[in-house]
């Protein structure tokens, strides 16, 4: 065991310099970061003297009342009601996310298809060492890009006099381990899968699930899309990060910390138990494409 | 032949659209709910294919079942009831049954709703029987009073004008005759003008006339709900499931934010801790009140029952106002200041630029018949800085938990300003990681 977390650890920081060389992650969190400022600076042009009106921006005007007629007015009043910036970090941080999701599932697939992972095998590490040091490497990048934006956005916010506020603050650590269970869940389909092609495409087909299980079970009661989730989500709610980062919006939405912490505990539970399926899976497949 | 056939296929053709598009009416058995939202009761009523009801727990609510006449009415894309053409109420005994199988009858009694002010905000009640008459005759006696005093304002204040004109006219001409008119003059200064009878105040919402409902009050829980005919008999298609709920949390602080510029449009800030966001260009007047928690599906479905909501999503419901509060206002730098309540006057702009202004009630100024269009709480952004706390103390001077506001005046950099140089720092990173990296390679 230490032997592997060790092997796990010298992949992780082998991978990092890897991503830290390649172009992809400065590209995409540029494009988080140029995001974020243009949607702030609608945000603050869409301020009159009766606070914020979303018809005064084309974006926002659009956004809005996308969101209102999917989710209810009240869905938009809670996101937008500290400000731009918890409705900014998931347009900022889907673009880094993406590359750092997609760009590991594509990977590992090609990586086992060249046999690379098959030549490390030989070696002291192991199956679950080299998916463990992708999922650790995956982890750090994804809490440096938080981080950076949280800090850009604090600069945004003292530039505009707008307030980064607890609720932003509440969503950093769901989002941050919702997008741990989605590198899980992207490891399991590299894993599973046999080629890098089809990984992806599995992968992306669960997410596009989940976010579809998710949109329906939000959206207004006695619409087709919230009886077709509800229908699905009894079965496979359970499986589903969303749900859980769900639970915890909620949870802090009704002021209960404890159920909050829970909701934590459950998507990192579901990580742990996405994992453990990797490496029995991988125990059982090897790594052989 | 065949021509003088096309022309008439044509006319009837046409005809077809003539006629007024009249919905089609459907006999129902429905039940009209007379329901408590929080602040008020909501008249609306479930149609027969409706499954369930809701209700606030422990709340008087009154519910009737009648045979009518429904219609869709595609203007505002809802059901409406033609009682004018069809209202039968019926008798009976309506039985309500808990989930654990606690099943209790409710009988149909003459009741009635009302709500009185009270310093801690308007109180609902519900009354029955002979209660109920007794009420609606005191408010029926205080109306007639009230118009009776109305009345009688209306002929002393005609024979209050006739008098200012006549005199205002016999003073003119002694005037041009070149005459002493000082007698009328006094005369005429020490006619006073009638004063307008107060509105009563006792009631905020008058009971109306009696009607024969069940009273409904439940705690809260699934109820399964039919009414029985007199012999003991289920009157078909009057089963329902009655949903009794609580908010989630009640007390909460929200505020009415009225914007000097736009005081016909006013924001809610209901979610505790938010940022109130404005430009800083006009003075803000605000109202607190009290809000409660509740489930957005269940609050429509209780105002109206062919609503629909959102049942993952709580939001927060205006109350009652929040008697006797003060408002405390702080900045960074600054001291805190406490605001009290003021009356304004609301007057619209004259000439060609639109808009109104918010001006101090002055009672000794002011028009006789003049009264405060808003009682409000003024703050002034042109002297606060860029971020003012605003927080509400109750009667006692505490504050109140969840009161807690920020109002900040949002600046508005260009685009294109030095603040998106941060945003473009990983590209700046990565042209020298991949120069060291090419510099490297190249050694």
């Amino acid at each position: 065991m230490r032997d592997r977390m060790h092997a796990a650890r010298v992949i992780a920081r082998t991978q990092l310099v890897e991503s830290l060389l390649s172009p992809g992650l400065y590209v995409s969190l540029t494009a988080g970061l140029v995001i974020g400022w243009l949607l702030c600076a609608g945000f603050a042009r869409a301020v009159d003297s009766s606070g914020f009106d979303p018809r005064l921006s084309g974006f926002w005007s659009f956004a809005t009342r996308a969101l209102s007629g999917g989710f209810g007015p009240v869905f938009v009043e809670r996101l937008l009601s500290e400000g731009p910036f918890l409705a900014v970090l998931a347009a900022s941080f889907a673009p880094v996310f993406l590359v750092l999701a997609t760009g590991s599932v594509f990977r590992f697939g090609l990586e086992k298809n060249a046999g690379a992972i098959e030549l490390i095998v030989y070696g002291p590490a192991d199956g679950t060492a080299f998916f463990i040091g992708s999922f650790v490497k995956d982890a750090v990048l994804c809490a440096g890009a938080l981080g950076l934006l949280t800090l850009y956005f604090l600069v945004i916010a003292a530039a505009q006099n707008l307030v980064v506020g607890p609720m932003f603050f509440a969503a950093l650590p769901v989002v941050f381990l919702l997008a741990l269970a989605i590198f899980a869940f992207g490891i399991l389909c590299s894993v599973g899968a046999g080629h890098a092609a089809a990984a992806l495409a599995v992968f992306l087909g669960i997410g596009a699930l989940f976010t579809a299980m998710l949109a329906g079970s939000l959206s207004a009661a006695g619409s087709s899309a919230r009886a077709a989730a509800e229908t699905v989500s009894a079965v496979l709610q359970w499986i589903s990060p969303l749900f859980y980062a769900s639970l915890c919006a909620r949870a802090y939405g009704g002021g209960s910390a404890t159920e909050y912490a829970a909701g934590l505990a459950l998507l990192c539970a579901l990580t742990g138990a996405v994992l453990a399926g990797c490496h029995l899976l991988i125990r059982r497949t090897g790594v052989r494409a | 032949m065949r021509t003088a056939a096309l022309a008439l296929l044509l006319v009837l053709l046409s005809c077809a659209h003539a006629g007024a598009d009249v919905p089609v009416r459907v006999e129902q058995l429905i039940y009209s709910l007379t329901a408590f939202n929080g602040s008020g009761y909501s008249s609306t009523f479930a149609l027969q294919t409706a499954p369930t009801i809701y209700l606030l727990a422990g709340t008087d609510n009154l519910l009737s079942v009648r045979k009518t006449l429904v219609y869709w009415w595609p203007t505002t894309a809802e059901w409406k009831v033609d009682t004018a053409s069809l209202n039968q109420p019926f008798t009976g005994v309506l039985e309500v049954q808990g989930l654990g199988g606690s099943r209790r009858t409710i009988t149909l009694q003459k009741a009635t709703y009302f709500g009185v002010p009270t310093a801690g905000g308007p109180q609902w009640k519900v009354l029955t029987g002979a209660d109920a008459d007794r009420e609606v005759a005191a408010a029926k006696r205080l109306s007639d009073e009230y118009f009776a005093a109305v009345t009688n304002y209306q002929e002393k204040s005609r024979k209050y004008d006739a008098e200012v004109e006549s005199l205002g006219a016999r003073i003119s001409e002694l005037r041009n005759q070149g005459r002493d008119a000082s007698a009328l003059a006094a005369r005429l200064s020490a006619l006073v003008r009638p004063a307008a009878p107060p509105p009563p105040d006792a009631y905020v919402a008058a009971p109306d006339q009696a009607e024969d409902a069940f009273v409904v009050n439940l705690a809260p829980g699934e109820y399964s709900a039919r009414l029985l005919a007199p012999g003991g008999s289920t009157i078909e298609g009057s089963d329902k499931k009655i949903i009794a709920y609580t908010p989630r949390r009640t007390g909460g602080i929200g505020y009415e934010v009225i914007p000097g510029d736009k005081w016909t449009r006013p924001e809610e800030s209901k979610t505790p801790a938010a940022v109130l966001s404005v430009d800083g260009t006009t003075d803000l007047y605000l109202r607190p009140f009290f809000e409660d928690e509740v489930n957005d599906f269940l609050r429509e479905k209780t105002v109206s029952n062919q609503s629909t909501g959102n049942p993952s999503l709580y939001k927060w419901v205006r109350m009652d106002d929040v008697p006797g509060a003060t408002l405390e206002a702080a900045g960074p730098g600054r001291d805190t200041v406490t605001l009290a309540a003021r009356p304004f006057v609301v007057s619209q702009s004259t000439g060609t630029g639109l808009g109104y202004t918010i001006t101090p009630y002055d009672p000794k100024t002011a028009a006789p018949d003049q009264s405060p269009s808003i009682v409000a709480f003024p703050v002034s952004l042109e002297k606060a800085g860029r971020v003012i706390r605003l927080r509400t103390l109750d009667r006692g001077g505490h504050p109140i938990a969840g009161s807690e506001r920020q109002v900040r005046i949002v600046q508005r950099p260009p685009l294109l300003s030095p603040y998106l140089l941060p945003a473009l720092t990983p590209l700046i990173a990565m042209a020298i990681v991949l120069a060291a990296r090419a510099r490297r390679n190249r050694g």
